[in-house]
């Protein structure tokens, strides 16, 4: 097998959940996400196989292709339709006790509640926070300056501790 | 807020590690990337793409149209070589530019799972071609046998790596037809090596990947025949049957076609013709609902008959003649006396040195010995696994015989054990049992 396939096959291993991941935060429907997952995959292999330079960052070059397919759906989408999160979809968690809640959060419940903190800030917390990108791999998917992000994902932070003590009185 | 700062850090951590979880379950993941290999040799909406015109490795073995696209990928000076390194042999100037670019770049444009293993068996096949070229113009030696052998080696192991996977992505049938294959290419080869002197080494590396791939082959059968779907079963049978006259009809004009007629020998007409009787005998178990067995009859004649077809095609382009008619060796013919007790000196020399090569060469096939996914040597199913089981069996008592203390004489004893049981097609063939649902 050439390298170029073990490199891909790699690629597919180390990141295929965390695209996935981000795809579902994006546009809120697994079974899309996994075609776009395809779809990104596929793009990659065609571009590696034109071009025999190796990519230097492939995991950021994956997410390139990811978000370029994210803009994508939401230009398809009406825009009401990406503000529905995973919380209209029956996620519906009643807490008597915060630790008990948290102790029991699942996935699906804590992209949920990730995904209730508005846009930038929730982006910039998930990227940092869920899928472990540094600041300067945040700015070069999302274009931001690094400060920026820096300002929103301190902005995120506080507004899902508002959420979460909220969901915890509720 | 009433809460510290630490309380709800720790809070923060848990939403993010619950979210990290997320993902794809193992199942998704592997659907996903058989979906991203398929796509790949496609377009991203369905059309081919410009590689995969060109390189139609799905069924063929023959690399048609390779040299040209190679020609135009590789510019300039290189374009030259590459076409002059084509037809390059073991010990020749240009060999190393025929297996690190031209077979690199097939390599590289064989995206898919299927057009791999085509790639790799015909590759591991380009290098026993080789020994018998040189073998036939008498320039064989022990230092072109090893630019090959480990070589080939590398290409059998990735093509039954390949056959694998496209086995374990529930693909039995393809798997079924790639192992086929490379079984009657290898066996093909492997009784022309055994008449060539000095290529005892290389023939034991042919017997390992013959037997792995024969297990590969056994157990995609038995997966085609216990199907739970007993439609699935019968398609595959049908397919098979097809597949097998396809075989038998395209042998036929080139073992006892005018000029092949010389060529052929006795022993392969005779190969030929039990590859009709396969043929018959798995059409009347087609009709009495019978598929397991028709299964294996069709695999058998499809071996039989393409093994036959390789064997003469072989010989007619080294010059050789058939077995069972002394074939004259060029070295007997044109060289001193003392060039063949060279050349009987380098063969034991060869096989000594060889030994331990073959004992990781058999390493490394044992992998595919304990696989256990519906072995029919292991299965305490009394379905199909008769006849399957008894090959499965023979074949490991051959690698018993093809270990460190074996030779390639023990090797080619048990092998014509195993061809034996394949004549005795007279054995009770147990009938499947029925698979309800």
């Amino acid at each position: 097998m050439s390298s170029k396939q073990q490199q891909f096959e790699k690629a597919y291993a180390d990141h295929s959940d965390a695209l996935f991941r981000y795809c579902v935060f994006k546009i809120n429907d697994r079974e899309l996400a996994k075609d776009m997952l395809q779809e990104t995959f596929v793009r990659a292999w065609q571009y590696l196989a034109k071009d025999d330079s190796a990519v230097d960052n492939f995991k950021a070059f994956l997410y390139k292709i990811m978000t370029n397919l994210v803009i994508d759906e939401y230009r398809r989408r009406k825009p009401i339709d990406s503000l529905e999160t995973m919380r209209e979809d029956g996620f519906d968690p009643s807490f008597d006790d915060t630790d008990r809640w948290f102790d029991t959060i699942d996935g699906t419940q804590a992209v949920a509640l990730l995904q209730k903190v508005p846009a930038p800030y929730g982006e910039a917390v998930f990227m940092r926070y869920v899928q472990e990108l540094s600041l300067k791999e945040i700015a070069g998917i999302t274009g931001e300056r690094e400060n920026t992000i820096a300002v929103h994902i301190h902005r995120g932070l506080e507004k899902l501790r508002n959420l979460f003590y909220h969901e915890q009185k509720r | 807020m009433n809460r510290n700062d630490n309380e709800s850090k720790d809070v923060e951590d848990r939403i993010f590690e619950a979210a990290r979880s997320f993902g794809m379950s193992p199942a998704e993941r592997s659907e996903v990337w058989s979906r991203i290999m398929a796509s790949a040799d496609l377009g991203s909406h369905g059309r081919p793409s410009p590689y995969a015109a060109i390189f139609a490795y799905a069924s063929g073995r023959r690399a048609i149209f390779v040299p040209l696209l190679i020609l135009i990928l590789v510019l300039g000076a290189g374009a030259a070589a590459t076409q002059a390194a084509e037809g390059a042999l073991p010990g020749d100037l240009l060999y190393p530019w025929k297996l690190g670019v031209n077979e690199k770049v097939a390599d590289l444009l064989a995206s898919s799972p299927q057009a791999q293993a085509a790639l790799q068996t015909s590759q591991a096949e380009a290098r026993l071609n080789e020994i018998e070229k040189l073998s036939s113009e008498g320039s064989l030696s022990p230092d072109k046998t090893a630019l090959a052998e480990a070589n080939f080696n590398a290409h059998a192991d990735a093509a039954i790596t390949a056959i694998d996977s496209i086995q374990a992505s529930g693909n039995a049938d393809q798997a079924a037809s790639l192992s086929n294959d490379l079984e009657s290419i290898l066996s093909a080869h492997r009784d022309v090596l055994d008449t060539i002197p000095g290529s005892g080494s290389i023939a034991r590396n042919v017997t390992n990947a013959l037997i792995a791939a024969a297990q590969l082959r056994t157990s995609a059968e038995y997966s085609l025949s216990t199907s739970t779907d007993p439609n699935n079963v019968a398609l595959a049978a049908k397919e098979a049957e097809k597949r097998s006259a396809e075989a038998v009809a395209s042998a036929e004009p080139v073992v006892s076609g005018s000029g092949a007629a010389v060529q052929a020998g006795a022993s392969i007409a005779d190969q030929l013709s039990q590859a009709k009787d396969y043929l018959s005998e798995g059409t009347a178990k087609l009709a009495s609902g019978a598929y397991g067995d028709a299964i294996a009859l069709f695999g058998r004649a499809d071996r039989k008959a393409t093994e036959a077809s390789i064997q003469v095609q072989i010989r007619h382009s080294i010059g050789m003649k058939a077995p069972n008619m002394i074939p004259p060796l060029p070295s007997l013919e044109s060289s001193p006396v003392s060039t063949t007790t060279a050349s009987s000196t380098e063969a034991s020399a060869t096989s000594t040195s060889s030994e331990t090569e073959n004992g990781s060469a058999t390493t490394s096939y044992s992998g595919f010995r304990s696989h256990s996914r519906g072995d029919p040597g292991t299965s305490g199913d009394p379905g199909t696994s008769g006849n399957a089981g008894q090959e499965a069996a023979a074949a490991d008592a051959i690698k018993g015989a093809a270990g460190p203390n074996g030779g390639s004489t023990n090797a080619a004893d048990a092998n014509n054990g195993l061809e034996n049981s394949d004549r005795h097609h007279s054995l009770p063939l147990i009938e499947p049992k029925n698979h309800k649902n």
